[in-house]
């Protein structure tokens, strides 16, 4: 991994450039320290883990906010829209 | 009356009787908070008495929703936001009659283990205040040790209320994955964040995990198993009960301190009726460096929604794109900065699989293991953390950091119980905690031997009078 391709994930993560020296440093020391994992033999999964027993659906609004508040500086349509959960199932 | 040291069990029987008042419950604590927190940094916000419910003050760590409070994360992009709805561990508790003290400090988005990297200034351990309280839920940890609060909630991501509260020298709870809504949990890494508790005793954890646990239809990954009430979770602990231990290398990165005090542990489990077994867990070397993958890749998608559209901070600039950048650049901490580039870039295509794919297959296998890991025994010890509090300013290198999270990542990766208490003080007159983990939803049982072993040890009474 070359500094100048891991510079692209600046501009991936919406994160401009400046001061990218140290920060370019650390994550190529990171990325060196969690090589150690990539490296050793796994088996390869068959579903992906969450702990929990199972996954229910989600309601599609908290009870308590009743869009006419206007607390994120957004209309209470745009607000309601965000605060939708997706189905997870 | 010193109400940081009956439980709440008692305040409430001493409320009922009317031998004391909510308010004077309350006035107690809020003396403690107003000589000490200049000194401590434990809150980000805090609240004057209500006259209403109990008057047991909390402490909820500011990445935790509570309707019409602003809620920071720590983080200058959500210095001015208010919160439009509320958590429902939080809900529960209100409506239980706890009263809110503040919203406690943290590291930015709950990313650090020493509240350092907050952008309203770090906490300061209460046993040194030149030392940091750990992290990420320092200022929990800090207003509980310091009688600020008679509890406070934490979130726990990979040890963030469980090193803390070693650091502090009191009890950091983790319940199993999916025990306490995540909903009104502001989202770092969603498959590894839960909820957690911090209090002076093992009996108040289990007092509060009975009111804020169980299903939550607003949370699709709570779990419908009942959850025991606070009468059915203490139960007594037969004997010989069977425990586990890491034996050869998997200690080597703790101190000498820290070493010998855990040998001491052990010592202390079998005399107390345990049948110990030594266990092989070299299988664990490599899950820091799955959980900094996995979690730093849903960090990157989580943070992704901080753009100055919806939420907090929004720079001025004329395209949109630059505003996006400007926002995040100026919002954002380096911390956080750092790993939203990692978790971009194991997620990215090309690299997927070498980073991120492996990741998920190690916690896989990690799970495996732990299961088979808890056929030798009931409980599984570890020590909390590798040393004692270190000083503020210390630890300079992000891998040195990281690395405090050495013994906490495993209870997040397979989404264990785990549960922190203190055992003793160091040379330097600093806690040191141990950790116990045991199998997925044995909660009622890890916090009945927790209890056990914090009536043997008498942390409290035995070793701050030695100090």
């Amino acid at each position: 991994m070359r500094k100048d391709e891991l510079s692209y994930f600046f501009h991936l993560s919406n994160i401009s450039e400046e001061g990218k020296g140290k920060l370019l440093s650390d994550i190529e020391n990171i990325l060196k320290w969690v090589s150690g994992l990539i490296t050793i033999p796994l088996p390869e999964i068959e579903h992906f883990y969450l702990p929990s027993i199972e996954l229910k659906r989600r309601n599609d609004k908290p009870e308590e906010f009743d869009g006419k508040e206007d607390l994120l500086n957004l209309g209470p349509s745009l607000a309601n829209r965000y605060f939708k959960v997706p189905k997870v199932l | 009356m010193n109400f940081s040291r009956i439980s709440i069990e008692e305040i409430l029987k001493l409320e009922r009787e009317k031998r004391v008042s909510p308010k004077e419950v309350w006035n107690f604590f809020a003396r403690r908070r107003e000589e000490l927190e200049p000194g401590v940094n434990a809150f980000i916000t805090k609240v004057k008495y209500l006259n209403e419910g109990n008057g047991i003050p909390v402490g909820v760590k500011d990445n935790i929703i509570i309707k019409g409070f602003p809620t920071t994360c720590g983080s200058k992009i959500l210095e001015n936001y208010i919160a439009p709805y509320s958590a429902t561990a939080w809900k529960r508790l209100k409506e239980a009659g706890f009263s809110l003290s503040g919203k406690t400090n943290l590291d930015e988005f709950a990313m650090g283990s020493s509240t350092e990297y907050s952008a309203f200034g770090p906490t300061r351990n209460p046993w040194d205040i030149e030392r940091v309280p750990g992290g990420s839920s320092g200022g929990s940890a800090a207003a509980v040790a310091s009688g600020m609060v008679k509890f406070a909630l934490g979130s726990d991501t990979g040890g963030s209320v469980r090193q803390p509260a070693s650091f502090c020298g009191v009890v950091g709870f983790k319940p199993t994955y999916g025990r306490i809504s995540r909903y009104g949990l502001v989202a770092f890494a969603s498959s590894l964040d839960q909820i957690g508790i911090i209090a002076n005793s093992v009996r108040d954890v289990g007092y509060v995990f009975s009111i804020i646990s169980g299903d939550d239809p607003r949370d699709s990954t709570t779990s419908s198993l009942p959850v025991p009430s606070y009468g059915e979770i203490f139960k007594h602990i037969e004997k010989p009960f069977t425990f586990i231990y890491p034996e050869g290398e998997f200690l080597k990165g703790a101190s000498k301190e820290v070493k010998e005090k855990f040998s001491s542990f052990v010592k202390l489990l079998i005399s107390m009726g345990g049948k110990g077994k030594p266990v092989d867990l070299s299988f664990m070397t490599h899950a820091i460096e799955a959980y900094y993958i996995v979690a730093n890749a849903e960090a990157s998608s989580n943070l992704a929604r901080y753009d100055g559209v919806r939420y907090g901070l929004k720079a001025e600039a004329n395209k949109l794109k630059d505003m996006y950048f400007r926002t995040r650049t100026k919002g954002f901490g380096e911390e956080v900065k750092r790993r939203i580039l990692l978790g971009t870039f194991v997620l990215s295509s090309g690299y997927y699989d070498d980073y991120y794919g492996k990741g998920i297959s190690y916690r896989e296998f990690l799970r495996d293991k732990m299961n088979e890991i808890f056929k030798e025994g009931e409980f599984l010890t570890l020590p909390t953390t590798p040393d004692v509090a270190f000083k503020i300013g210390e630890r300079q290198n992000p891998i040195s950091m990281y690395l405090e999270d050495r013994f906490t990542i495993f209870a997040n990766l397979s989404g264990l119980p785990a549960i922190s208490i203190p055992f003793s003080l160091s040379k330097k007159g600093l806690p040191i905690g141990f950790q116990i983990l045991s199998k997925w939803y044995n909660e009622d049982r890890l916090l009945s031997f927790s209890e056990m072993l914090e009536k043997k040890i008498d942390f409290e009474n035995k070793l701050i009078k030695e100090a």
